[in-house]
């Protein structure tokens, strides 16, 4: 018996080894910023963000989903002259985004601004007080409990992670910029190719519905919760929102899903609870026809390229955007839109119009 | 019947069942040492057996009879 | 409990140590318990009335076909029994069918109902089904026919009975064991010594290596491929039709070798579940070393009764007569062996694309191997009386021979692994379609670079992972080795024995500290939506 824990204990070393690696390296940030002569990778948004916004030395956030993963923090910078860091989640519910703006919010920080989209497409219809239920949430990162650190010690992922950001340091190969992080653009290429292996044409339409009663509390609880208390807690703060330009193919999804008239019915209550605050810049790109348009500039239906990131950047920089939204001119914007993506020729593009077949 | 009749009544169906004339058993034969002897064989095998002796085994016995000397002795069991 | 949870190895840590500490009288009552306990928190807790149930069902039958054969004053001995057990048998098989397989009889009928009214009828269900539904009541069914054809005797103590039934290892995924192997097992006195207990942990080890290290990542790209189909053809989509099939056996393996080396240590052996399948050369000798206690069931228990029976004597007979003796005694044997695969298709699971892929496919492949091995044999002697050697002759002493033999049958284990990896496309598709799916891809040749293909497996996105590389093809050349021992015989850790210390102890350390780090690893799935 005495031989065989004898035997066991000899398991320990290597256990301790990689849990040192992990702690001295610390890829995830988790336990203070990455050392001046330390490279470091960034790679993994729902893994780094929470050490990030902890750890680094900021003055402002790119924040969101994939819509704004493709950002450059260099332009944003020089744009708004300020030091940005990326706090994106690729898929995150307003619930996550939220969660992790208030710990960025209480990180020490002086934050100037916020930048960030806003999904109209379900996002706001879902998850008003949770994450999202099929993703493995590394909860030991983003609480301040020490117990349950093995968790990332111990992890194979984060391992792999620091034996990276060793081997960075010994060729002297430099880190990753803020700028790549989370970007995907480099993965894909835009264009009806890339569209076509994963698009799928509807081929009825539903019934014009309004929203039910789970999705109005969600929408409520994403919009009041979520979104407006971190304006309100934070009146020293510019919040950046947008309502990204999707693509005609979206819309013709939302058509086609029966929400036409209950997006618009979204994009209207967000409008009006945002513009009721000084310190928010709401911005809507559905209203350049050029772009959403052009499938030139889009992987799938809604994922645009990042000329169009870029674009959207120089817009919210200028201090008279036409994408800006006002008191006096949303409901005439929101109206256009209606107009425009009712009756687009989708012939033109797909095999068949539901649209116009709909409404003979 | 003796052990050595039977011996001598069975050798002839291993050698018709495997179709080998070449082959020889005893009581240490086993499904191992006859390649052709697999499964399907087997209850073909013990089919051709107790029609020959005139016996009949259960389902049981025919799955547990994996080596020469249990089959000899359960026929000459089976036979008296 | 997830087999590969710090929570199942503490509990299976904490049993094998109570354990064995236990007097004599109470070890197996205290498995029982501990067997208990394991599944009230693995499955849904009522669900074990379900098993309950079917093991007073098949407990009371066969204390009956004891009782009857004493009594003086019973006629019709013989009849009343096999009615007895019919009872039993239909309990346990009518449970396993309404809870596993509705699913099954709901699909064909909408088949059916498609093509007649143009609508399906019925919508699938979900039942709760007590978990290891499909290895319990096999291994009772067995103890049942056991007992009814007086292999064995019927076991008096219901608790005892009952610990058969759910002794707690084999409540994950098997083997499906007999009453004769493990009946005696079960209840004997175990105590600790060091060689057992070291060969079930080493056993164990290896078993979290293969299902972490190998299984793991090799499921993350099977199922990435599955999600993009449309991204995927030519060479990569064979690459993925080889892939699963490992992903599969690094799975169903692991666990085996976690269970039995969980059960090694508390003392009890259960019987082998694989026997190096991946070099069989031939789909026949493949599924006599792959899940081999579901064959021997399969074998014993339907295989055999139905050769037996006396409609298939008289088959027997007849075909004899009409295509002479070796051609005519092969008739009944296809009988019983498309009854067999078709168990062995359902078995697998509720669905259609089950019967096919695990079932008809690989009767397809013996069934004409059988019928056409008459013709290759007339062709082999003809090549041997013109004074050829032929391939594979096996008295052949001609050195030049044995080198063509090895060839040939490194060209019989290869054919074996693709007929089994396109079985098994059926098995891992989502449905029909999707598996059709993957054949016509297979052969859209339009060339992706690999740079492109690797993209497309979003590798590069977070789930670019070196370090996890590295060790599932370190992992694949060890598996490979100890497989290629296996074959020859040797257990792979006498093969490690046999090494000097430091080689066999970086094996050791490289599998525990891999397991580990695996344990804790959190695989994020990125769910390529970005809202």
């Amino acid at each position: 018996m005495k031989k065989l824990i004898g035997r066991l204990a000899v398991f320990l070393v290597p256990i301790v080894i990689i849990a040192s690696i992990n702690f001295i390296v610390d890829p995830y940030f988790h336990y203070r910023a990455p050392a001046d002569n330390m490279r470091y990778t960034l790679d993994r948004e729902m893994y780094q963000n929470d050490g990030i916004s902890k750890n680094f030395t900021y003055d402002a956030i790119i924040a969101g989903n994939s819509m704004d993963e493709n950002f450059s923090n260099e332009q944003y910078d020089k744009l708004f002259n300020v030091n940005s860091v990326k706090l994106t989640l690729e898929g995150a519910s307003f619930y996550e985004k939220r969660k992790s703006l208030e710990r960025a919010f209480a990180s020490g920080n002086d934050i100037k601004q916020v930048t960030m989209s806003i999904s109209y497409y379900q996002t706001l219809l879902k998850n008003g007080d949770k994450a999202r239920a099929e993703v493995d949430y590394p909860t030991f990162l983003y609480d301040d409990n020490p117990y349950n650190d093995y968790k990332y010690l111990l992890n194979i992922y984060a391992l792999d992670m620091s034996l990276k950001n060793i081997y960075k340091t010994i060729t002297k190969k430099p880190s990753d910029k803020m700028d790549d992080y989370g970007e995907w653009m480099h993965l894909n290429t835009a264009g009806w190719e890339r569209i076509a292996t994963e698009y799928v044409e509807p081929e009825e339409v539903l019934p014009n519905r309004a929203l039910n009663s789970e999705e109005k509390k969600n929408l409520e609880v994403n919009v009041n919760d979520n979104i407006e208390k971190l304006v309100k807690q934070h009146p020293e703060t510019e919040f950046y929102f947008y309502f990204p330009p999707y693509s005609v193919l979206m819309w013709y999804n939302i058509y086609s899903e029966g929400l036409y008239d209950a997006t618009f019915e979204q994009l209207e209550y967000v409008t009006e609870r945002l513009l009721k605050y000084d310190n928010v810049h709401l911005y809507c790109f559905g209203t350049n026809y050029d772009i959403t348009s052009d499938m030139n500039h889009y992987i799938n239906a809604n994922h645009y390229d990042d000329e169009v990131s870029g674009y959207i950047l120089d817009e919210m920089a200028r201090d008279d955007s036409q994408y800006l939204l006002t008191e006096d001119n949303y409901h005439e914007i929101f109206a256009d839109m209606r107009e425009y993506y009712i009756n687009y020729p989708y012939e033109n593009i797909l095999h068949r119009n539901l649209v116009k077949e709909n409404n003979q | 019947m003796t052990r050595e009749e039977v011996y001598e009544e069975l050798t002839e169906i291993f050698r018709d069942v495997f179709d080998d004339d070449s082959i020889e058993i005893n009581d240490d034969t086993t499904s191992e040492d006859i390649e052709a002897w697999d499964s399907l064989e087997h209850v073909n095998l013990m089919l051709e057996v107790m029609e020959t002796f005139e016996v009949e085994f259960n389902m049981g016995e025919v799955n547990d009879m994996k080596n020469v000397g249990d089959m000899v002795t359960m026929i000459l069991n089976r036979m008296s | 409990m997830e087999i590969t949870s710090i929570e199942f190895l503490l509990f299976a840590a904490v049993c094998i140590g109570v354990y064995l500490v236990l007097p004599k009288k109470v070890q197996w009552i205290f498995l029982l318990a501990a067997s208990l306990v394991f599944y009230m928190t693995s499955g849904v807790g009522y669900t074990l009335i379900y098993v309950i149930v079917s093991v007073l069902s098949v407990y009371l039958a066969t204390i009956f076909f004891e009782k009857i054969d004493r009594a003086e004053s019973v006629k019709n001995k013989n009849g009343l029994k096999k009615l007895i057990m019919l009872v039993a048998l239909l309990e346990n098989l009518g449970v396993l069918a309404v809870l596993k397989y509705t699913n099954l009889g709901i699909e064909i009928i909408n088949w059916f109902s498609e093509k007649s009214i143009g609508a399906y009828i019925f919508e699938p269900v979900s039942y709760v089904a007590p978990i290891a539904i499909s290895y319990y009541t096999l291994q009772l069914i067995a103890y049942l026919l056991d007992c009814y054809w007086k292999t064995i005797e019927a076991e008096k103590n219901f608790g005892r009975l009952f610990l058969y039934a759910i002794y707690f290892p084999q409540m994950v995924s098997g083997p499906i064991s007999r009453y004769k192997e493990i009946g005696t097992q079960l209840f004997e006195e175990h105590r600790f010594d060091y060689e057992r207990i070291k060969k079930g942990l080493i056993r164990m080890a290896y078993g979290f290596f293969e299902k972490l290290a190998v299984a793991g990542p090799l499921s993350t790209i099977v199922s990435t491929m599955y999600d993009n189909l449309g991204r995927f053809n030519g060479v990569y989509i064979w690459a993925l039709i080889l892939l699963f099939p490992l992903e599969l056996y690094a799975d169903f393996k692991g666990c085996m070798d976690i269970i039995l080396g969980i059960s090694e240590c508390i003392g009890i052996h259960l019987p082998e579940n694989f026997n190096a399948p991946f070099f069989s050369k031939s789909v026949q000798e493949f599924w006599q070393k792959w899940h081999m206690s579901l064959g021997h069931f399969l074998r014993d228990y339907i295989m055999t009764p139905i050769l037996m029976s006396k409609p298939m004597k008289k088959l027997g007979k007849w075909a004899k007569e009409k295509f002479g003796r070796k051609e005519g005694k092969k008739i009944p044997s296809y009988f019983g062996l498309f009854a067999v695969w078709t168990c062995m298709g359902i078995w697998h699971g509720s669905g259609v694309k089950f019967i096919i892929g695990e079932g008809w496919w690989f009767f397809a492949i013996i069934f004409l191997s059988e019928v056409t091995e008459p013709i290759f044999k007339k062709i082999k002697s003809n090549k041997k009386s013109n004074g050829v050697k032929s391939v594979g002759d096996k008295k052949s002493e001609d050195n030049n021979s044995i080198g063509e033999n090895k060839i040939a049958d490194g060209f019989r284990v290869i054919r074996t692994i693709i007929l089994f990896a396109i079985g098994n496309v059926f098995f891992i598709a989502k449905d029909m379609s999707q598996a059709l799916q993957v054949f016509r891809q297979a052969f859209d040749l339009k060339w992706i670079r690999p740079q492109e293909a690797f993209i497309r497996l979003q590798l590069d996105r977070g789930l670019n992972h070196f370090t996890g590389v590295v060790i599932l093809i370190l992992g694949i050349i060890l598996m490979t080795f100890f497989e290629y021992m296996q074959h020859r015989g040797r257990d792979f850790r006498d093969v490690l024995s046999g090494w000097k210390a430091i080689p066999r102890w970086g094996v050791y350390i490289l599998m525990v500290s891999v397991s580990v780090i695996y344990m804790f690893g959190n695989v994020t799935t990125f769910i390529y939506q970005g809202f």
